[in-house]
C-alpha cells in the first residue's frame, strides 16, 4: 500500500501539471502539426469515452455480469462501423453550420428554442451524477491506496484544477472554427496513459500473479467456475439493451459529441477512427478478465471495482500502483473536462444567451469577451454542481450503475438523432413529445429508485417493480420502455403535426438536399448596410469582425453589391454567428436584421449556383436514374462551356447566369467576375452592347465592330428568349430571361482583309503593263520637251515648254497616286466613314482599269450623277468599282459598252454597273459572290473579285445584287447608305 | 464495392456476431476465454481492411 497521501496528491498534481504543459506546448506550436493532426491523436482523444467506469468499474461489472461488460464497447463498435452513414453526415453538418453541441444540432433541425432548452436541461440531469461519479472514483482510489478516508480538500482541489484546465485550454476560442488543439492532444495523452496503465496491470496479472499464460490456463482449469461466471450472463442478462445503450452513447454522450464532431480537425480522421477507436477499446478491455481472476486468485478484500488498483498496490509494485492511480485520474479528469465544456456550450447557447437576447441585455462592445467569460463561468458552475452531487448523493451503487443511468438518459436522443438524418417528416412537436415521454420514463424507472436508495426524499415509486420486472432486468426494462414511449410519441406527434417551413428547410439541409434560401423582403443592398444592421444587435466591433470574416470565407470584397453574393454573405454570417451563439439566435438575428435581395429572380441566380454546388458535392451519393441525369447534366454543361460561341444567359432581372469560356475569352471578363453580377456591372463596352441588343427588336446583329482592350473585334450577336415552356415546372422559380450568343468574326474578318489585299495586289500586277505604258507616254513627251528646251531661246516658248513638262509630270503623279491609293485600300487603321463622291470614285476606278489596258475597244460611260454621295470609305469603294468594272469588261465583247449609273433610292443610294456581255447563267447567280468562285478557265481568275465586293459592301451596311439584263448582259446593283447631306437633300 | 455496401455488410456481420443468438455459441463452455475478443478483433480487422481498400481506391 502507498501510505503517503501526500505522495498521491503530489503525483496527481504533477500529472495534471504535465497535462497543462502538453496542452500549452501544443497551443504554442511546439509539437509538430503533423503529429497534432494525426488520426491517431483523434482516435486517442475519443478515448474520453473510457471513464473511471471502464478503468475501474469494468472489473466489477465483469464480476457481476460476466462478459456483458463488453456490450458497452461492442455497441460502440457497431455505431462506428456505421460511421459513413451515421457519423460522417453529422460531422459535415456540425462543420458546415458551426454547431457546438448536441443541443445546437437538435435546435438547428427542429427549429425551436424549447428543443434546445429541453435537451440542455435533460443532459444536465443525466450527466451531472456521472461527473459526481468521477470525483467519487478518484477519492475512493486514494482511499484504496492509503487505506484511510481521503480529506475533503482532495475532491475540491481536484475539481478546481480541472475547472482551471477546462477554462485555459477548452474555452480559449469562442468560435468552433478554431479548434482547441491543446485540449485534444491532452485528452489523447490521457487516453494513452489509461491504455498503458491498464495493459501493464493486465501484464502484471498474467505474469506476476499467474506466472504466464500456462499458469493462467492451469488456474482456469482448476477454477472452471471463473470462466463460466463470465460466459453465463451473456445469454441471460440485458445484453441487447446494453448494446443499444452503448450504440447511442457512442455519439450522443456530450463528451463523445464534443470530441467526435466539434473538435474534429480533419474529417478524414473519422474514417480511421471507425476501426481505430474500437481497436483502442478492445486493447483497453483485454486485461479486464485477467485482473478479475488475478484479484480472485489473490483473494483481495476490496470491491472488485478497485481490483485494478488493489492488485498492484498490494504486491509491492509501488510504481505500478502509482501509475494505475494516475491512469484513474486520467480517466476521471478527461471525462470531467470534456463533459463540462460540452455542457457549458449548451447552457450558454440555450439557457444564458436566449435570456439575455430576450431582455436585450447583450453587451454592445466586446461581445466575444462576454461570451468567452460566460462560457468560463458556466464551466466552473457545472463543475461545482458535479461536486454538489458528489456530496449529496450517497453512492451505494456501483460505478457502472450510475454510468448506465446516464447512458439511458442520452439514449433518449436516439430517435431524434436518427430522424434528423433519415426522416424529413419529423417535427419539433414530435421530438419534444417523444423526449418528454422518454424523460418521464427515465425518471420513474431509474431516478426515483436511485433517490430512494440514496436516502434522499422522493416518491417511493419503483416502476420496474410495479410492472413486475425483476431487479436484474431493470436496465432492459428502463431502456425498452423509455425508448418505446419516446419513439411512439415522437412518431405520433410528428404525424399529427406539420413541419414548419423552417423545419422543412432544416430537414433538407440535414439530408444535404437543401432548397434555395428563402426569399424575403429585401432592404440590404451593400456590405456596409449589412454591417450596420448587424451592429444593432451585436455591437459595431463584433459586427465589423464578423462581416470581415465572412467576406474572407467567401473571398468577396467589401464593395460587393451583387444581390446573390450578398445573400451568400448573409448565409455565411448566419453560420458564423451560429458558432458564437447557437443556430437559433443566429437565424433570428439574420432573419430580423439582414433581409436581402427582394426579387424572385435573384433566387434563380442563387438556385443555379446552389444546385451546381450541391450536385458537385454529392456525386458519390447519386444512384440509378439520378446518376444518369447528372451525367447528362455534366455533358450538357460541358458542351455549353466548351462551345466555340460565346454564351451568355441573363435572368429577367438582368443578372448574368451563364458566362461560358468563349465568352470570357472574347470579352476578357472571367466567368467568376460576371456570373451573378447585374448586367450594369460589366465593363465597357459590354454592358452597353448587351443591353442595347437585348432591349432592341433585332434578333441578330451582324459584323458589329467593337474596340476591346485596344484592338478591334468584329462580332455577330444572336439572341433568343428563354420561354417558360422550355423550363417546364421550374417556371415557379422565376425562370425566363434571355440567352445571347456571341460569334467572334475577328479572325474571319482578318482573313477577308487579306483576301481583299491579295486581290488588289493581283490587280496591280495586271495593271503593271498599262501603268508602264501610261507613264511611258508622258515620259517620252517630257524627254522631247526637255531636249527642245535646251535649244529654245524665246522666254515665252521656254515658259510654255516648262508648263507642258509640269503637265506631263502631273499626269504621272496622278497615275502613281491612284496606284498607291488602290494598293493601300483596306489597311488598318481604317478611316471613319465619310461622304464619298461616287462619280469621282467611279472616274478614278475607270482610270485605273484603263491603265490595265483591258477593254480598250469597249466604251465605259460614267453616268453617275455629280451630287450622289454615299457614306463609306473611299478607298474601299474604289476597290469595289475597280472589281466590278474589270468584271464587266472581261464579260464584254469589242464594241460593247459598260455603263455606270446612279440614283437616290429610299434609305440610300444605288449604283448600277451594266454590261452588254453574255450574262451569267441563272443557276450560278447565287454563287458568284462566294470566294474562289469563277467561270473562267483555271489560271485566269482568282475568283476573289466579287467576294471582296460582297464583303466590302456588307461592311458598309449595304447590299449588292447581280441580275441578267433582259436585253443581254449583266447588271450589278449596289446599295449603300446615303451620306448625311444626301439624306438631307 | 461502394462504401455503403461495405458499411452495411460490416454492420450486419457485427449484429450477427454480437446481437443474435450466435452469442450463445461463442459463450458456451469449452472455448478459450479470449474468444469474444478474437471475434471483436476480427470484426475490427474487416473494418480496417475496408478502410484501407477504400483509401487505395481513392488514390
Amino acid at each position: 500500500m502507498i501510505s503517503e497521501i501526500g505522495l498521491l496528491y503530489a503525483a496527481g498534481v504533477a500529472y495534471l501539471g504535465l497535462l497543462f504543459f502538453i496542452a500549452h506546448a501544443t497551443e504554442r506550436g511546439w509539437l509538430p502539426a503533423a503529429l497534432v493532426r494525426h488520426p491517431l491523436v483523434y482516435i486517442l482523444s475519443l478515448g474520453v469515452y473510457a471513464t473511471t467506469w471502464t478503468y475501474y468499474g469494468s472489473v466489477g461489472f465483469a464480476q457481476s455480469e460476466g462478459y456483458t461488460f463488453l456490450t458497452i464497447y461492442l455497441g460502440l463498435t457497431l455505431a462506428f462501423l456505421l460511421a459513413p452513414v451515421l457519423l460522417a453526415p453529422v460531422l459535415r453538418l456540425v462543420r458546415d453550420y458551426q454547431l457546438t453541441s448536441l443541443a445546437d444540432l437538435f435546435a438547428f433541425r427542429y427549429r425551436s428554442q424549447l428543443t434546445g432548452v429541453l435537451v440542455t436541461l435533460f443532459m444536465l440531469m443525466g450527466v451531472l451524477p456521472y461527473i459526481a461519479l468521477q470525483i467519487k472514483a478518484v477519492t475512493e482510489s486514494v482511499s484504496v491506496l492509503t487505506q484511510e478516508a481521503p480529506p475533503n480538500l482532495l475532491a475540491l482541489g481536484f475539481c478546481a484544477t480541472l475547472g482551471l484546465f477546462a477554462i485555459l485550454f477548452g474555452a480559449r476560442h469562442i468560435t468552433p472554427r478554431e479548434k482547441h488543439e491543446g485540449l485534444v492532444v491532452a485528452i489523447a495523452f490521457e487516453s494513452a496513459v489509461k491504455l498503458v496503465a491498464l495493459l501493464l496491470v493486465g501484464g502484471f496479472a498474467l505474469f506476476q500473479v499467474f506466472g504466464g499464460p500456462a499458469g493462467l490456463g492451469d488456474w482456469l482449469a482448476a477454477h472452471p467456475q471463473a470462466l463460466e461466471a463470465l460466459n453465463e450472463p451473456v445469454s441471460e442478462g440485458p445484453w441487447s439493451s446494453l448494446m443499444l445503450l452503448a450504440f447511442a452513447a457512442a455519439f450522443l454522450l456530450p463528451r463523445q459529441f464534443h470530441m467526435l464532431f466539434v473538435e474534429n480537425m480533419d474529417p478524414r480522421a473519422l474514417q480511421a477512427a471507425s476501426w481505430g477507436f474500437p481497436l483502442f477499446l478492445l486493447l483497453l478491455n483485454l486485461p479486464i478478465p485477467l485482473v478479475l481472476w488475478a484479484g480472485q486468485a489473490r483473494g483481495l478484500e476490496i470491491p472488485p471495482d478497485y481490483y485494478v488498483l488493489g492488485l498492484t498496490a498490494g504486491d509491492g509494485a509501488g510504481w505500478l500502483a502509482l501509475l494505475t492511480f494516475i491512469g484513474g485520474v486520467s480517466a476521471a479528469s478527461a471525462m470531467m473536462i470534456v463533459t463540462t465544456l460540452a455542457l457549458a456550450a449548451m447552457c450558454l447557447n440555450h439557457l444564458l444567451l436566449p435570456a439575455h437576447v430576450t431582455q436585450q441585455s447583450l453587451p454592445q462592445s466586446n461581445l466575444y469577451g462576454w461570451l468567452l467569460w460566460g462560457r468560463r463561468l458556466l464551466i466552473l458552475l457545472i463543475i461545482a454542481l458535479g461536486y454538489g452531487f458528489y456530496w449529496l448523493l450517497e453512492f451505494n451503487q456501483g460505478l457502472v450503475q450510475i454510468g448506465l443511468i446516464s447512458f439511458v438518459a442520452v439514449a433518449q436522443f436516439l430517435p431524434g438523432f436518427i430522424a434528423l438524418l433519415f426522416w424529413p417528416r419529423a417535427t419539433r412537436i414530435g421530438f419534444i413529445a417523444g423526449l418528454s415521454g422518454g424523460i418521464l420514463m427515465w425518471l420513474l424507472a431509474l431516478i426515483l429508485p436511485l433517490l430512494e436508495a440514496s436516502g434522499l426524499p422522493g416518491l417511493p415509486l419503483n416502476l420496474a417493480a410495479l410492472m413486475g420486472a425483476e431487479e436484474e432486468n431493470r436496465w432492459a426494462f428502463a431502456t425498452f420502455w423509455s425508448l418505446a414511449v419516446n419513439s411512439a410519441l415522437f412518431v405520433l406527434g410528428s404525424l399529427l403535426s406539420r413541419p414548419t417551413r423552417e423545419e422543412a428547410e432544416a430537414a433538407l439541409a440535414c439530408r444535404r438536399e437543401q432548397l434555395p434560401p428563402a426569399r424575403t423582403a429585401g432592404e440590404v443592398q451593400s456590405v456596409s448596410q449589412l454591417e450596420t444592421h448587424l451592429a444593432r444587435v451585436v455591437g459595431p466591433q463584433t459586427a465589423a469582425l464578423e462581416v470581415e470574416r465572412a467576406l474572407q470565407d467567401l473571398d468577396l470584397k467589401a464593395t460587393e453589391r451583387r444581390p446573390a453574393e450578398l445573400r451568400r454573405l448573409r448565409g455565411r454570417l448566419e453560420r458564423n454567428l451560429s458558432g458564437l451563439m447557437g443556430p437559433l439566435l443566429a437565424r433570428m438575428m439574420v432573419d430580423n436584421r439582414l433581409d436581402v435581395a427582394p426579387q424572385t429572380q435573384v433566387a434563380l441566380a442563387d438556385s443555379l449556383r446552389f444546385v451546381e454546388e450541391q450536385l458537385e458535392h454529392s456525386t458519390v451519393r447519386l444512384r440509378g436514374l439520378a446518376a444518369e441525369l447528372d451525367t447528362l447534366r455534366r455533358y450538357h454543361r460541358q458542351v455549353l462551356h466548351e462551345l466555340p460561341l460565346g454564351v451568355c444567359s441573363i435572368a429577367p432581372c438582368g443578372d448574368i447566369l451563364i458566362w461560358n469560356h468563349t465568352m470570357s475569352t472574347i470579352s476578357g471578363i472571367p466567368a467568376e467576375d460576371a456570373v451573378g453580377q447585374p448586367l450594369e456591372s460589366l465593363k465597357d463596352p459590354w454592358e452597353g452592347v448587351l443591353r442595347t441588343f437585348i432591349n432592341g427588336d433585332d434578333r441578330h446583329l451582324y459584323k458589329l465592330q467593337l474596340s476591346v482592350e485596344g484592338r478591334y473585334r468584329w462580332l455577330n450577336l444572336h439572341k433568343a428568349a428563354i420561354e417558360s415552356s422550355v423550363t417546364g415546372d421550374s417556371a415557379a422559380h422565376g425562370l425566363g430571361g434571355m440567352v445571347v450568343l456571341v460569334e467572334d468574326l475577328t479572325e474571319l474578318h482578318t482573313l477577308e482583309s487579306e483576301v481583299a489585299h491579295n486581290d488588289r495586289l493581283a490587280s496591280i500586277g495586271r495593271l503593271a503593263a498599262g501603268v508602264a505604258h501610261e507613264i511611258g507616254n508622258p515620259l517620252t513627251g517630257i524627254t522631247s520637251l526637255a531636249q527642245n528646251l535646251r535649244y529654245e531661246q524665246d522666254p515665252a516658248e521656254v515658259e510654255l515648254t516648262v508648263r507642258q513638262i509640269l503637265e506631263q509630270t502631273r499626269r504621272i503623279n496622278d497615275i502613281v497616286q491612284s496606284l498607291i491609293t488602290f494598293s493601300h485600300a483596306g489597311e488598318a487603321p481604317r478611316p471613319l466613314p465619310a461622304a464619298v463622291d461616287l462619280r469621282a470614285c467611279v472616274d478614278e476606278a475607270l482610270q485605273l482599269v484603263q491603265l490595265g489596258g483591258s477593254g480598250r475597244e469597249i466604251t465605259c460611260i460614267n453616268g453617275v450623277p455629280r451630287e450622289l454621295r454615299a457614306r463609306g470609305n473611299q478607298q474601299r469603294l474604289l476597290q469595289v468599282f475597280v472589281n466590278l468594272i474589270n468584271n464587266a469588261l472581261q464579260a464584254s465583247r469589242p464594241g460593247d459598252r459598260v455603263t455606270l449609273t446612279g440614283a437616290r433610292v429610299p434609305g440610300g443610294v444605288e449604283v448600277r454597273v451594266e454590261d452588254e456581255g453574255s450574262g451569267i447563267e441563272d443557276g450560278l447567280l447565287d454563287q458568284i459572290f462566294e470566294p474562289f468562285f469563277t467561270t473562267k478557265p483555271p489560271g485566269e481568275g482568282t475568283g476573289l473579285g466579287l467576294s471582296v465586293v460582297y464583303s466590302i459592301i456588307q461592311d458598309h451596311g449595304g447590299t449588292v445584287y447581280a441580275d441578267n439584263r433582259p436585253e443581254g448582259g449583266t447588271c450589278f446593283r449596289i446599295r449603300l447608305p446615303a451620306a448625311e447631306e444626301e439624306v438631307m437633300a | 464495392m461502394p462504401t455503403l455496401d461495405k458499411t452495411v455488410i460490416l454492420f450486419l456481420t457485427g449484429l450477427l456476431l454480437f446481437a443474435s443468438p450466435l452469442v450463445g455459441w461463442w459463450s458456451r463452455p469449452g472455448l478459450p476465454w479470449f474468444t469474444p475478443y478474437l471475434l471483436w478483433g476480427g470484426l475490427i480487422g474487416l473494418g480496417a481492411l475496408a478502410h484501407l481498400l477504400q483509401r487505395r481506391h481513392d488514390l
